[in-house]
């Protein structure tokens, strides 16, 4: 079952590995949507509260 | 063939067969009010919720609001629906149990019918067979005590659906006093409504964890926690990523700091990375930059 989650919307092409690497490191999972002017909407999901990780923690 | 087929269903019953009854189940206690003896004194305490539920319904129904036979029947409806919730929760507990050591004993019963097979076939050694039928039936041990430490999910899923609840009784608790016959046995059944499969399944597709799952006592929606913003990567932004991750390593100390920082701030429940990219948080940035990061001091000469 995932936890919470977090959505960024308008995020330039040229951002998202950064902000997807940013998201690895504290344990989320992430997956993207391309929007209609370009931009990509980045969804990351956590683990439940009780699991690894979750909204500031870090995976290292 | 038919030996192996024998044990093989010999051995299912006796670890799987034991579990299917409340009372007799090897993953939990008996419950303190079940038993499959109708004539036992744990079964018709078992039924002391439900018979004063309907006395009281049966007393209520003819009254108005303000009359005590009212709130009576909402503490004895309140009564019955935790009882019923809980019961279901044991079966349940006890069934995901089950099923996990079935799914993990397919294998291995296999295993063993195969052993056996060898055995009757002549085809194997008598050793070699032992030696099979051993290791599968010590996994099926193993598996067991597996199945014991499983079922956090039941768990968690259990705390959020009592905590609903609570938070349901309160408010009809509170309402009891105002409320008709007719009335107060429609919020009951709302009430009792909380604890279905229905809000389980509700409860997983929204993905809610433990502590962030709300359910209005009136409507019976749910609700969970979801940050949502744009993009937004400022100056405040560069420094703070810097902060947390220089050259592109996280410094755990650093990162401890800056958890902490939100946390004082009341911004627990987002992560770093959301909070040093998006537009919402922009104003507060600026203020973390300040507390967290090295004071720049001016150059002085001489």
């Amino acid at each position: 079952m995932p936890g919470r989650v977090e959505v960024i919307r308008d995020v330039p092409a040229e951002q998202k590995a950064r902000i997807e690497d940013d998201y690895r490191s504290v344990g989320a999972t992430v997956s993207w949507a391309i929007q209609g002017n370009g931009r990509w909407t980045l969804t990351a999901t956590f683990p439940p509260i009780g699991d690894a990780g979750g909204p500031g923690a870090g995976a290292d | 063939m038919k030996t192996a087929s024998l044990l093989i269903a010999a051995c299912t019953l006796v670890l799987g067969g034991c579990m299917t009854d409340r009372t007799k189940s090897l993953f939990n206690p008996p419950g303190i009010h079940a038993s499959d003896d109708d004539t036992s004194a744990a079964a018709k305490s078992g039924q002391i919720p439900v018979t004063q539920y309907y006395e009281a319904l049966d007393k209520a129904k003819d009254k108005k609001a303000g009359d005590d036979e009212i709130p009576e029947l909402v503490d004895k409806g309140i009564g019955l629906v935790s009882a019923y919730c809980l019961r279901w929760f044991q079966r349940l507990d006890d069934a995901q149990r089950r099923l996990a050591m079935q799914q993990k004993d397919f294998n291995i019963i296999r295993d063993l019918g195969t052993a056996l097979l060898g055995i009757g076939g002549a085809n194997s050694t008598i050793v070699g067979s032992y030696g099979a039928l051993n290791t599968a039936y010590t996994g099926i041990v193993d598996n067991f005590n597996e199945a014991v430490l499983a079922g956090p999910t039941t768990a968690k899923i259990k705390a959020q659906m009592l905590d609903m609840l609570k938070q349901s009784e309160t408010r009809l608790r509170c309402d009891a006093d105002s409320l008709s016959f007719s009335q107060a046995y429609a919020r009951i059944e709302l009430h009792a409504d909380t604890c279905t499969y229905n809000t389980v399944r509700s409860l997983l597709d929204a993905s809610l964890s433990a502590t962030q799952a709300n359910r209005d006592p009136k409507t019976g929606k749910i609700t969970s926690e979801r940050a949502e913003s744009s993009y937004q990567f400022d100056d405040s932004s560069a420094k703070l990523r810097d902060f947390w991750r220089p050259k592109g390593v996280v410094d755990s100390g650093n990162q401890g700091k800056l958890t902490q920082w939100l946390a004082d701030h009341g911004l627990s429940s987002i992560s770093i990375p959301f909070f040093i990219n998006t537009a919402q948080y922009a104003p507060l940035r600026a203020a973390a930059v300040k507390d967290l990061t090295p004071k720049e001091t001016p150059c002085q000469d001489g």
